[in-house]
């Protein structure tokens, strides 16, 4: 029997989950460890994000259970299918991300608070790709940045850089 | 839409960019300034992220161009920026000969006389002036006789040139871009017969720059190390005694083609220095492609082709599993390329290594994230 654990999201639902799936995070790993996931584990990340997170920790999950079953032979081919699934399953995640910001960037900190590497650099890749063609200003928007240059300050340093403005 | 992502994340999302993007992020505030000029970014940035371009110098417009292969493939069209550099001087019309690239940095030697020697980071558009070596035979030497190359040296932090003639025989000249300074290493391994006919600079793998040479009659394959400054042979297939092109990189293993009569052979070493990891992919010749340049270049990330050269003024992909070649050639614009390419990673390394290595004059804010770098552990 697997062991299962009740986490519950900020606005009080309660996802039940198996040990496996939810030990990629390394916060709740340590609180497993440490004793401390008695019950409910209590999580600051909304249903909707919480969702979207065990949405990858369960593929993910899928992948390595395959992993260790698998025997060589015919390995290669099998490898090239999973990779094309993966990748399938992937664009679909992020498709849904990219039509709802909102949530992509809350997962971009649960990720992080979370502690998992894979999705926080999936994501990463994600907003990078959606972000490279986009201007100062709209970047400045986004990530809250102060312009602290002066105008001749800014000025000087997009001269200096035109060639990057250019399409 | 705007929500408070730590700056770490940012960092992250910033690392996986296109160094395009990131130059023009520059302007976004002093802190970001700061951290995209910063030499562990450069180093995290590389780490992460692989866009390789090829850089080409056109004769006729005295223009280096560089040219995103990838995009041209799918496109069957080559795309090419010309590049800002070298600048246009009207009184005096320069050559420019491409001696070998690393983390984006490339190594030019302006000719004719008075030569002159650069490291030049395509991307990010700077270069850096090497000093002429204290060296009074350096005019005499000719086209055919002088070889050069560049590459990494991790374990001391520093680029370093590299140059020999074999005229000097036992001699090599070492620049450190660290130091902006040569010296001369005097070596028991004999130099002074080697022979190569394309003259490329050489190629940087594995904290070595390699070569094949001709020597007295044998194709040898050599490598200067970086850190112990010392050539050493490493082995060739057994039976090669025909034409070889120069050594090329492809997918992080040594390559060179190998010339016969009715087609070619391009040979992989897929284990570094391990003669019996040797492996030849027979290429079909059936357009007789004499190659005015014949390198393998890159393999493109969609299809696993292989980029491998220069005919007729057009760059030739070839394709292993049905054994076929591609050409593309420019229709819009004609672009020729008469000289051979040379494939470079895009980055944000500047060239001006020794001048910004140091967090002098970093604070806050800035200081705060470049804390946050070295957590990441690069």
């Amino acid at each position: 029997m697997a062991i299962m654990y009740a986490l519950k999201s900020s606005d009080n639902e309660i996802f039940e989950v198996e040990q496996k799936v939810i030990e990629q995070s390394e916060t709740i790993k340590k609180m497993i460890e440490d004793g401390a996931a008695t019950g409910e584990i209590p999580l600051q990340v909304s249903s909707k994000t919480l969702a979207k997170v065990l949405e990858w920790c369960k593929q993910r999950q899928h992948k390595t259970v395959e992993n260790e079953n698998d025997d060589n032979k015919g390995k290669r081919k099998k490898e090239r299918d999973e990779d094309d699934d993966i990748k399938e399953w992937e664009n679909k995640f992020s498709d849904e991300l990219k039509a709802d910001k909102d949530v992509l960037f809350d997962l971009l900190l649960a990720s992080n608070y979370l502690d998992l590497p894979a999705l926080l650099s999936f994501l990463c890749q994600l907003v990078a790709d959606m972000v490279a063609g986009k201007m100062p200003e709209e970047i400045r928007r986004m990530f809250n940045i102060e312009n602290d240059f002066t105008p001749e300050e800014e000025k000087a340093i997009t001269a200096e850089h035109g060639w990057a403005f250019q399409p | 839409m705007a929500i408070d992502v730590p700056p770490e994340i940012i960092v992250d999302i910033f690392s996986k960019l296109p160094v395009k993007s990131l130059c023009r992020f520059k302007c976004l505030s002093k802190a970001w300034l700061l951290l995209i000029s910063n030499t562990k970014f450069a180093k995290m940035h590389l780490s992460r992220t692989n866009t390789q371009k090829f850089l080409n110098y056109h004769s006729s417009s005295r223009s280096l161009y560089s040219v995103d292969y990838e995009t041209s493939y799918q496109e069957d069209e080559v795309v090419a920026v010309k590049l800002g550099f070298p600048k246009k001087n009207k009184r005096r019309s320069r050559w420019v000969s491409i001696y070998g690239s690393c983390n984006g940095l490339i190594l030019l030697r302006c000719q004719p006389k008075p030569y002159a020697t650069y490291i030049y980071n395509p991307s990010i558009n700077e270069y850096r002036q090497i000093p002429d070596e204290d060296d009074p035979g350096n005019l005499t030497i000719t086209h055919y006789n002088c070889f050069y190359g560049f590459g990494y040296a991790q374990p001391v932090d520093d680029y370093k040139v590299v140059k020999f003639c074999t005229r000097e025989k036992n001699t090599v000249r070492v620049f450190s871009l660290r130091n902006n300074s040569w010296k001369r290493v005097e070596l028991e391994y004999d130099i002074s017969k080697f022979y190569d006919t394309d003259n490329r600079g050489g190629i940087f793998l594995n904290g070595a720059i390699h070569w094949i040479f001709y020597d007295e009659g044998e194709s040898k394959l050599v490598a200067f190390d970086l850190m112990e400054e010392n050539f050493k042979t490493l082995p060739l297939p057994e039976g090669i005694t025909s034409m070889c092109s120069s050594v090329g990189i492809l997918g992080g293993c040594l390559v060179f083609i190998e010339r016969r009569r009715w087609g070619n052979y391009l040979w992989i070493m897929k284990e570094y220095n391990v003669i019996d990891s040797w492996e030849a992919i027979s290429m079909m010749d059936e357009d007789n492609y004499q190659f005015e340049c014949l390198q393998a270049l890159c393999y493109l990330k969609i299809n696993s082709e292989i980029m491998v050269g220069l005919e007729n003024e057009k760059l030739v992909f070839y394709n292993p599993r049905d054994e076929t070649l591609k050409e593309l050639a420019s229709r819009k614009i004609s672009y020729n390329f008469p000289y051979c390419p040379d494939v470079y990673q895009e980055s944000l390394v500047s060239p001006n290594y020794n001048a910004n290595s140091t967090d002098e004059g970093i604070n806050g804010y800035s200081l705060f994230i470049l804390h946050k770098i070295e957590e990441l552990k690069i």
